[in-house]
Order: structure tokens, then C-alpha cells, then sequence
């Protein structure tokens, strides 16, 4: 067990050095000059080569990379240029809302894709299935800016029962930083009008991020319980008497969940990354507005630092899905 | 009708079933009669696909309906029609009174869960459906429960031949071998108390040698617990040991039946003859014995008449027009076959 | 009747027919399946309608110049009327008739992008999985580390860098998009590699390029098109998001991200205008969707159903 996490990590080092010289490489193609950008137009040529001189990018690239590389590994993420803050700074700035995003997203979508999931595969060709599968391939289908916007002009304007944007009202006072997760924060200041506010706030961005994942979640859950209401043991279950409730969602649900575990630790990443759409769309201050941004001002830095945040979460998410394997199949060795 | 002791544990009369696949309708069971007495071991014997392993789901109600459908039929279980029985009412019988054991041990316990966790489920649902609370009675807590049902799983692991069951049955089914699994499985099938014990096909996926353990296994059972067996297999070597009775099947027809003593002596319908020739080789294939040449028919378009005219030696213009109804050769011999009874030239 | 006779006395074509007849079969049984299933046969016709408005739609749509950009301020923001199916936007441009040119930057963008990436993935992938060894592992940790990124990251970031116009969105797309194809065909050739008309082509003495052309790779087409089929929509859909973020298709081209995308401002008042190009992205991708779930089952025999 300790060799076999020993030999995962040690992989992911290789993984992630690859990442970084990936990133660099696109983000230097850049044919436009940032310095440019941030100096101006009356700059004068002095005052661009202090500036290029100050972050770096008067260097030739092999310099800058290492340069970089070895900032990383002193846990320096470098300045990002149109802000001039440190990129370290603004990642755990950022970070929490977009993780507190995705996490509440993945919930959503795991606490109602796997007995919709399950629901779909018992009633399957019946009328139920086939809305099911209907709602789930619509909204795969559906653009993540599109249903955001939807879902404000129908529960922000029309309803008016949630805000429109943000994660915290600027006038009211927010719940002191522990977590950096606003609602974890303000349940740990048992400031509840805080946390219902920070709710509000997250439940419309937090379902348009979720909605492609539940769709996922709900037709991998759907055809492993088909698989599975195929076997033997489910035969046997019955045979000996045991009532279809307690077959289905003791028995078939822990073997069907385990191939939807993958998908799981999956979208993870994929919804780290596909939050920028959401986060734009209700303006909810996180990494994929900040990445956004700084794609648009061709700032290297906070690219590379999103980048590899999001690159370093998605490995090891796969690694925690991987042993959380373990502990769902037993016949699974670690060697 | 009242149960009473005088009428055979199991009744099955003129059952059809058919089940719809893509390639149409296959008739697969078309008016199967059989009768298996309290006590009785009875060998269900025919080639694959000839519907053994559907009579013995149908008497549990395990065949999906759709795709199945069955057009005709009562099965009588100590006096009830369970063609008639709701589902709740089969989940009382089921495990209780009806169990059964398949063929495969090794895919028919669930691989993610213990040993344990499988048995004490059994047990408890058994307990729940019975009347006065089966082996725990109505007193205990739920941890009550599950410490009494736990040590019940136990014992009859013990019992049925399981080392050191008390350590064991926390185990995962991988740790286990073939015949150990087939065992568990065994003794999960007891754990209910049950009257009849289908086990389809019990020891074919086992090896050779732990084949004869389980058989002797389940004899020993069979007598200590008095329970009706209905013992479905293609191996007649394992009819001769442990049968008192046994039902030929052809496509879906019992086409002779009776005490096994007197069927192996004197086989009657062209089939059981040509079974009875047939010694399996490594040269046989499945589906296909030796001293019955070609194969089971179609079941979409069945021929029309006895359903093994096509292969039978004997066939006559009569064959091809009906189904023989059964003719007692003996009170213990019974035989469906043109060439006794009226329709003999 | 013998078998040299029952042959014989077929003609070429029959005999032939005979031979594949297991796969006329499977042939028979998916075309049955697809036929079965309503929701596929939609997904073909959605499929069919969009591809016909993509190619015809010049010639018909009512206001062409629209599309190349023409600007009419009397006529802004109008809601939808006879005149203006779907209204009008900022700039007093027929929105129906963007949305109709759309389609075609659209599907454009999903044909071009998945046959640069199917081409790219089946090469890299055939080649790691049929010659193994180094080659294999210097492929496959390339796709891994594309892997690691979230995709439309990894697009955004290199559309960015190109600078943004359609066909750098096509090549930036194209380029994250790869990976899939290349591990599938390459754990498909890593298996096929040993199974045993593969060593007996080799034993036959074929070349290698051969045997990965005329063996293996006609065998694994069926999960490639599943795949291609599944992905199309969501190439769409990453096509539109780059759009969105402002690093794809540039104004005027009647992109339905990029549209959306300015439309966003003026929503609730001018709701007409992002809702079209929104819904309109939605049905094309959906028809897709439908379409690919239904192919796989017809063409994925390992598809449960």
C-alpha cells in the first residue's frame, strides 16, 4: 500500500514537469507582448525595457523557464504582470470559490444522478426512463453559459428569488476566513444569516456547473445497474427471498457505483476547468474568471499557475478515486 | 384446496411459457408436468436449452415478465398456485420455503461484500417474513438481530463443512475456493429452513473431485433437513447417485418421468434411450450427446407435433399432428410417446 | 448434398453473402436497433435538418448581407415580427439570418476539428500501440500530460496565444483533442497486436505498415466512430465556449458563442437575442448526441442497452 502511493506520486512529478513546459511553450508562442499591453501606447522604449527587465521577459526563453522552475520550487509562482500582485497570492484568493463551487456541484450531481441513475435503469423503456434519458442527453447538450443564463433570467429575474451573481453581497459583512469556503465559514461562525446568504449565492452557479455531470452520472449509473441487475448474484439475492429494495439499493448500488466512481473523479477536473464559463456568466470570483482574464491579457504567470493548480488537482483526485476503489472492491490489491 | 400431507410438495401442470427475443416468440416451455413429493430427490435431466433452468426459475417466479409470458399453467407449492401469488407473497416464500443454488458458485455470491453481510441479510429478511419470527423471535433489538442471525450464518457454515467458520465469514468471496463458495452458497440456501432446495446445475462448473463432496454434501442434508430436491442437471452419473425420481425433459416437454431406479432400468421415449447411450466424451459437444443425433429444434416454429420427431428413430405420421399425452407404463413410470399407450400401431 | 456441391451452385454473389453472413447479421440486428429507437432516428433527422440549413442557408436566408457584417442602427433591438423571425440585435442585424450562417461556422468547426484530431490520435495512437517499447511510452506520457489539463483550459490558453480568428480556434481545439483517440487506439492496437490473424499476417512475412493499414486499423473503426460521433457535439459546444470567452471566431462572423456572448448584456430587456443562438446551439448539439447514443449502440457491441 505505502510502495504502491510511493510509486503514484513519484509518477506524477514526471506528469506535472511535462505540464509545465507544455504551458510555457503555448503561453510563449503568444505573438502579441504583454509588456506592450501593460505599458501603454505613450510608453517610452526605456520605460518597456524596465518593465521587461523587472518580470524577466527580456531573457531568452530556456533562462526564463528555468528561471521559473526554480521559483516553483521555492513555491514562488512568479508576479502576474497586469496586476503585478504574486500569483501564489491570488491562486488562494481565488481557489476556495472555485473549489467551493465544484464541490457543491459534484454533490448535486452525485446525490441526484446516482438514484435518478438507479431509477432510470428500473423503469427502464418505460415512460420514466425515457424522460430521464431525455432530460440527461439535453442537458449534456446544453451550453454551460447558455443554462446559466436561463437559470437567471428564470430564478433571478422572473421569480426573483436568487441573486443574479456574485458569491457575498460587497455591503454585508462576510464571515471571518477559516476556510476559505463561504459557507463552511459561516457555519463555523454560527453566523446563519450569513450562511443562508452564501447558499443563495451558490445554488444557481452550482447547479448550471453540475447539470452535464448529473446527466453523466445518471446514464453511467443507469447502464452499470443494467449490468448489474444482469448477474448472478442478483439472481441468487432473489431467490433466497430478498425484497428488490434492499437488492437494488444495498446490493446492485455498490457494484454499479464503482464504475461510476471514475466518471466522479473525472469530471472533478473537468468541471475545475469548466467553471470559467459559469464563473463568467455569474460573475463568481474564482480561478476561471481569474484564468480568464489573464488568457486575455496574455499574462503568463497566472496562466502557468492555474494551469498547473488545476493539472496537480486533477491527478490527484485521481489518485484519492483510485483508492477509494480499495475501499469499494475488495478483490483490489495495491501492489 | 387445503395443504395437506397427502398432495405432492410441488405440481407443476401444464405449464407453458414463452419468451419474446428479437428473432420473434421462442416457446420455450409448452405444457411441462411434474410432480415432486415431500422428501423426494428428483433429477431434472435434458440438453442445454431444453428448459430445465426455466422450469426451476418459474416455480420461483424469477423469470421476467416481459420478456416472458406465460400463456398457460398452474404450479401448485404445498397446496397454493404461486402462478397466482402477488409478489409480496412470493418474497415469503422465497428463501423460506423455496431456495435455490446455482450453477457458477463463483459469480452468484456478490464480490464486494462479506460473507457475513450476504448471510445475516438472508437471515434477517427470513426472520422478517415470518409469522412468529422465525429463529429470533420477536424479542431482540436490531443488534440483537444481527448478533443472532450472525451466529445462525455461522452455524450452519460449520455445518456444512466450513472450517473455522466464525473468522471465516468475515471473509470476501475471492478468498474463497469453488467449492468452498458453492458451500456458503449452500448454506445460505438453508439458513430459511426451506422445503424445496432447486439447485440448478450445483456442481458442473466444479472440479471433479470436490464435484462428489458437494454431492454427498447435499445427500446428507437432503436426509437430516427432509427436503424436496429438485436437482436440475445434464449429468446423468449424478442422477444414478443421489435421485429417487427423474424427469427427462425435450424442448420444453417432460417427456418421461418416473422412479429413477426403474427409468435407468427400463427407459422408455426414444430420448431417455438415447441419453441413457450416450456416454459423454471429450469428443461431445455441448448440445449435442452421442447417442442422439442432431439437435434441439427451433423454438419459434417448434415442430408442430412431439417435438423430437425430427430426431426420433421411431417417428411416425402420427407424431407430426399433437403432442402425446403421458401414458403410466408403471404406477412409478410414466411416458409421453406414440408408441405406447392408444396412438401405439 | 455435399458442401462443394451446395457451393457450386451458388453464384459469386451468393456465395459471398454466405460467407459474411454473420456480419450481414450484426448489420441487420443494429440497423433493427437503430430503427427501433425513436429518440436516434430524431437525433439523424435533427442531424440531417441542421447540415441541409448549413448548406442551403445562403441562398435562402432573407437578409445575406447581414452576415458580412452590414449595420442598421434604425433598426436595432427589434423583437421578433414576420420581418425578423428572431429579432434584431445592437446593431440592427437580422439575428435569424446569423443564426442560420452560424450553423455553418459550427459545423464547420466540429467536422474539421475531429478529423484533425482522429487523424493525429489514430497515427500517434497506431503507432505507440503497434511498435511499443520507447515510442510507446514517449506517445503516451505526451497524452498524458494533454489529459492532466482540462481541456477547454488547454484551448483557451493556445486559441490565446494564436490570437483569436476561426480556423486558430480549429487548430487550437484540434490540438486538445487528440488524446482521446490516441489511448483508445492504442490500447485497442496493444490488444489486437497479439491476437491471431495480426501474427499470421506477420508470420505471412507482411510489412509492418501493412499490417497496422489493412489488419488492425479496420477493425477498431467501429469505436472510432462511436467516439468521432459522441465528440461532435461536444466540439461544438468547446467551439462556442472559446467564442464566449472572447478567444475564438471575432466579430462579424456569426458565431453563435461569440454571439451570445454579446447578447448577454442586454438581457432581461432584449431576451430574443441571446436566446436563439443559445437555443439553436443546444438543438445541434443535441442532434448529435442523439444521434451518437444511438450509433453506439448499433455499432459498440460492448454497449449495454
Amino acid at each position: 500500500m505505502v510502495y504502491y502511493l510511493l510509486r503514484r506520486v513519484l509518477f506524477i512529478i514526471p506528469v506535472l514537469f511535462g505540464l509545465t513546459l507544455l504551458t510555457f511553450t503555448i503561453s510563449h508562442l503568444v505573438p502579441g507582448d504583454p509588456v506592450m499591453l501593460v505599458a501603454g501606447p505613450q510608453a517610452t522604449k526605456e520605460e518597456i525595457a524596465a518593465l521587461a527587465a523587472e518580470f524577466g521577459v527580456d531573457q531568452p526563453l530556456p533562462t526564463q523557464y528555468v528561471r521559473y522552475m526554480a521559483g516553483l520550487l521555492r513555491g514562488d509562482l512568479g508576479r502576474s504582470i497586469m496586476t503585478r500582485r504574486q500569483v501564489a497570492d491570488d491562486l488562494r484568493l481565488f481557489f476556495p470559490a472555485t473549489l467551493e463551487l465544484v464541490l457543491a456541484a459534484v454533490s448535486i450531481a452525485v446525490l441526484l444522478g446516482v438514484p435518478l441513475g438507479i431509477f432510470s435503469a428500473v423503469a427502464r423503456d418505460r415512460a420514466p426512463d425515457n424522460l430521464i434519458r431525455i432530460f440527461s442527453l439535453g442537458s449534456i447538450s446544453t451550453p454551460r453559459f447558455f443554462l446559466a443564463l436561463l437559470l437567471q433570467i428564470v430564478f433571478g429575474i422572473i421569480l426573483g428569488i436568487l441573486p443574479l451573481g456574485g458569491r457575498f453581497p460587497t455591503l454585508q459583512t462576510p464571515p471571518p476566513t477559516v476556510t476559505g469556503f463561504l459557507t463552511l465559514d459561516a457555519a463555523l461562525a454560527r453566523d446563519w444569516g450569513a450562511l443562508v446568504t452564501a447558499l443563495r449565492h451558490l445554488t444557481l452557479p452550482a447547479f448550471a456547473l453540475s447539470l452535464s455531470m448529473l446527466a453523466t452520472i445518471i446514464r453511467m449509473m443507469r447502464a452499470s445497474v443494467l449490468e448489474v441487475l444482469q448477474q448472478d448474484y442478483v439472481l441468487t439475492a432473489r431467490a433466497l427471498g430478498l425484497p428488490q429494495p434492499l437488492i437494488l439499493f444495498k446490493y446492485v448500488l455498490k457494484n454499479a457505483f464503482i464504475s461510476t466512481l471514475t466518471v466522479i473523479g473525472l469530471y472533478f477536473g473537468w468541471l475545475l476547468g469548466g467553471s470559467v464559463l459559469v464563473e463568467t456568466v455569474f460573475d463568481w470570483p474564482g480561478i476561471g474568471l481569474y484564468a480568464t482574464n489573464s488568457i486575455i491579457a496574455l499574462d503568463f504567470q497566472p496562466i502557468m499557475g492555474v494551469t498547473l493548480l488545476i493539472g496537480i488537482m486533477f491527478v490527484v483526485t485521481n489518485l484519492i478515486v483510485d483508492l477509494l476503489y480499495g475501499l469499494f472492491d475488495p478483490r483490489i490489491r495495491y501492489t | 384446496m387445503m395443504p395437506t400431507s397427502d398432495h405432492p410438495l410441488l405440481d407443476i401442470r401444464d405449464l407453458y411459457l414463452d419468451i419474446q427475443v428479437f428473432e420473434g416468440t421462442l416457446h420455450v416451455l409448452n405444457g411441462v408436468n411434474l410432480r415432486l413429493a415431500r422428501g423426494q430427490v428428483m433429477g431434472l435431466v435434458g440438453e442445454t436449452g431444453c428448459g430445465k433452468t426455466l422450469t426451476g426459475l418459474s416455480v420461483s417466479r424469477l423469470v421476467a415478465t416481459p420478456p416472458g409470458r406465460y400463456p398457460r399453467g398452474e404450479i401448485w407449492f404445498d397446496g397454493r398456485n404461486v402462478m397466482t401469488l402477488s409478489e409480496a407473497e412470493m418474497l415469503k416464500l422465497r428463501g423460506r420455503r423455496i431456495a435455490m443454488i446455482f450453477q457458477d458458485p463463483a459469480t452468484n455470491l456478490n464480490p464486494v461484500f462479506r460473507i457475513s453481510e450476504q448471510m445475516i441479510d438472508v437471515a434477517l429478511h427470513i426472520a422478517e417474513t415470518s409469522d412468529d419470527g422465525g429463529f429470533l423471535g420477536r424479542r431482540l433489538s436490531a443488534r440483537g438481530r444481527r448478533q443472532a442471525a450472525r451466529r445462525r450464518a455461522i452455524a450452519l457454515l460449520e455445518h456444512v463443512g466450513i472450517e473455522d467458520a466464525a473468522h471465516r465469514i468475515d471473509g470476501y468471496p475471492h478468498e474463497f475456493s469453488g467449492g468452498m463458495r458453492q458451500r456458503v452458497l449452500i448454506a445460505m440456501a438453508l439458513l430459511g429452513q426451506p422445503q424445496l432446495l432447486i439447485a440448478d446445475e450445483p456442481t458442473t462448473a466444479l472440479d471433479v473431485s470436490v464435484q462428489a463432496q458437494i454431492l454427498r454434501l447435499l445427500y446428507a442434508l437432503v436426509k437430516e433437513y427432509h427436503l424436496s430436491v429438485l436437482l436440475i442437471t445434464h449429468n446423468l452419473g449424478v442422477v444414478a447417485q443421489v435421485c429417487d425420481e427423474v424427469a427427462v425433459m425435450y424442448a420444453g416437454n417432460v417427456v418421461e418421468c418416473g422412479s429413477a431406479h426403474r427409468v435407468f432400468k427400463s427407459p422408455a421415449h426414444p430420448y431417455t434411450r438415447g441419453l441413457l447411450r450416450s456416454i459423454p466424451t471429450p469428443q461431445t459437444r455441448r448440445g449435442e450427446l452421442m447417442g442422439v443425433p442432431g439437435n434441439i429444434p427451433n423454438l419459434i416454429q417448434p415442430p408442430p407435433g412431439c417435438r423430437f420427431e425430427p430426431r426420433c428413430p421411431h417417428a411416425m405420421p402420427i407424431c407430426r399432428t399433437a403432442f402425446p399425452s403421458a401414458v403410466a407404463l408403471q404406477a412409478d413410470h410414466q411416458v409421453a410417446c406414440y408408441l405406447y399407450g392408444e396412438g401405439r400401431p | 448434398m455435399t458442401a462443394t456441391s451446395a457451393v457450386t451452385s451458388m453464384g459469386p454473389l451468393a456465395h459471398w453473402r454466405e460467407r459474411n453472413q454473420s456480419r450481414f447479421e450484426n448489420w441487420r440486428r443494429g440497423f433493427y436497433r437503430f430503427r427501433q429507437s425513436t429518440l436516434s432516428l430524431v437525433g439523424l433527422g435533427i442531424t440531417l435538418f441542421i447540415f441541409l440549413v448549413a448548406v442551403t442557408g445562403p441562398l435562402w436566408v432573407p437578409y445575406p448581407e447581414d452576415a458580412a457584417g452590414a449595420v442598421h442602427v434604425k433598426e436595432r433591438f427589434q423583437p421578433p415580427t414576420l420581418a425578423h423571425p428572431f429579432g434584431t440585435d445592437e446593431l440592427g442585424r437580422d439575428i435569424f439570418t446569423l443564426v442560420v450562417i452560424g450553423a455553418r461556422v459550427s459545423l464547420a468547426v466540429g467536422v474539421i476539428v475531429l478529423l484533425s484530431a482522429v487523424t493525429i490520435g489514430v497515427l500517434l495512437g497506431a503507432i505507440a500501440g503497434f511498435f511499443g517499447g520507447l515510442v510507446n511510452e514517449v506517445i503516451m506520457r505526451l497524452t498524458d500530460i494533454f489529459l492532466t489539463v482540462p481541456s477547454l483550459i488547454l484551448a483557451i490558453a493556445v486559441a490565446a496565444a494564436l490570437g483569436p480568428s476561426v480556423l486558430n480556434m480549429m487548430l487550437a481545439i484540434s490540438l486538445v483533442w487528440w488524446p482521446g483517440y490516441c489511448r483508445l487506439v492504442q490500447a485497442e492496437v496493444a490488444s489486437r497486436k497479439q491476437d491471431l490473424y495480426v501474427q499470421a499476417a506477420r508470420a505471412a512475412g507482411a510489412s509492418q505498415r501493412r499490417i497496422i493499414f489493412t489488419h488492425i486499423l479496420p477493425n477498431i473503426t467501429s469505436p472510432i466512430i462511436v467516439k468521432a460521433s459522441l465528440d461532435m457535439g461536444f466540439a461544438i459546444l468547446t467551439a462556442a465556449a472559446l467564442g464566449f470567452v472572447g478567444v475564438g471566431a471575432r466579430p462579424p462572423t456569426p458565431e453563435w458563442g461569440l454571439m451570445f456572448s454579446a447578447a448577454r448584456s442586454y438581457v432581461p430587456q432584449y431576451w430574443w437575442y441571446p436566446i436563439f443562438p443559445g437555443l439553436a446551439l443546444f438543438l445541434t448539439v443535441f442532434g448529435f448526441n442523439l444521434l451518437g447514443d444511438g450509433l453506439r449502440d448499433v455499432l459498440d457491441p460492448r454497449a449495454k442497452r
